[in-house]
């Protein structure tokens, strides 16, 4: 069917060709009325050739376009795609119980540095209060003054080591003094 | 003329002969082409049952995948909190050592308590972030050695009729340990 309707479109353009020679040749010869039929005749069958190609053309797309859907839409395809979300499913679901995993150990280590945080604080701050005493105690009120100030400082930042270490240079300088 | 005629009927009858011989290989391969049509459409049902089966295994395992991955949540869930809650009952009893430190040793600094706790909280970090099982058990022996030096040289001085000043035991324990 196709390929019949292909032949004839080839047919059509040829006798349309062929027309148009016989035309020149009829308009070579003066003959003019066989120029004019000859002509209006080809170009005519050279339309109704080229429509025909583009009806042929527009057929085939239609037909391209059904068998594309058919395809697609067709039983085996249906429960390929299926099998293919399923393992993607399933890849998913391994990647995300892995990082459900890794947050709740985030969130276990966060809450935990939380709690050590807190405790490194109570007792930073109960060191504060008794090198604070202590050096109350053991040091004139002017030389206390800016240790006072230093060792504030250090609970700030939270410095336990330099705190300690202040509380040594205090007493060291105490028992010198003494 | 009418060698123009008899061009065309023998045009014709090539045109006949080539249809009928076209029809007779189209008859005499009717039954293949049948058969093969048949089997083609076997071969994709069997293929569709195949990839129907396969999906069907495949949404089980998801099903009991699904299934075992809640349930790994849920234990990596209590076993975070399980984590936690002896991390914070560990620092706790540190809290107490220390506490009971100051009450049998009562005119111990407050720096050698701290540097104490602060010793035996270090332990227990180190612990903690051990990824070896046999380096954490050798860690949590170390801890509870230390708990128990501490332990020991409170009860010591309790009992003692000239207690030591400091915990000995505890800060040779530190000693041995830098």
């Amino acid at each position: 069917m196709l390929k019949g309707l292909l032949y004839g479109v080839l047919l059509a353009s040829s006798l349309a060709m062929l027309l148009f020679f016989i035309g020149f040749v009829c308009w070579q010869l003066g003959l003019s009325w066989l120029m004019v039929g000859s002509y209006g005749l080809a170009s005519n069958i050279l339309l109704a050739a080229f429509a025909a190609l583009l009806f042929v053309g527009c057929g085939l797309l239609l037909l391209a376009l059904y068998r594309q859907a058919a395809d697609y839409l067709s039983r085996e395809h249906r429960a390929l795609r299926r099998l293919i979300m399923l393992h993607g499913f399933r890849q998913q679901a391994n990647q995300r119980v892995n990082l459900e995993k890794r947050q709740q150990f985030y969130r276990a280590q966060f809450k935990r540095q939380r709690l050590l945080l807190a405790n490194n604080q109570k007792h930073c701050r109960e060191l504060f209060q008794a090198i604070n005493g202590e050096l109350k105690a053991s040091l004139e009120p002017s030389v206390y003054q800016s240790f006072y100030q230093n060792l504030k400082q250090l609970h700030k930042q939270s410095n336990s080591q330099a705190m300690l270490a202040l509380r040594d240079q205090a007493l060291c300088r105490t028992s010198v003094i003494g | 003329m009418s060698d123009i005629g008899h061009w065309l009927s023998r045009a014709l009858s090539f045109w006949r002969d080539k249809r009928d011989e076209n029809l007779n290989w189209q008859l005499e391969r009717q039954q293949d082409v049948a058969a093969l049509r048949q089997a083609n459409a076997l071969t994709q049902q069997a293929l569709v049952a195949q990839l129907k089966k396969q999906a069907q295994q495949l949404a089980h395992e998801l099903a009991i995948n699904e299934a075992r991955n809640q349930n790994e949540l849920a234990m990596v869930k209590t076993q975070c909190k399980q984590d936690l809650k002896d991390y914070q009952h560990y620092l706790q009893s540190l809290d107490k050592l220390k506490e009971s430190l100051r009450i049998s040793f009562a005119h111990l600094p407050e720096a050698v308590a701290f540097t104490i706790h602060h010793h035996a909280k270090q332990i227990l970090n180190r612990m903690w972030d051990e990824p070896d099982p046999q380096e954490k058990l050798k860690l949590e022996i170390q801890l509870i050695q230390f708990m128990t030096a501490v332990h020991e040289d409170s009860q010591l001085c309790l009992q003692a009729k000239n207690p030591a000043a400091v915990p000995e035991k505890t800060l040779a324990f530190i000693d041995s340990d830098n």
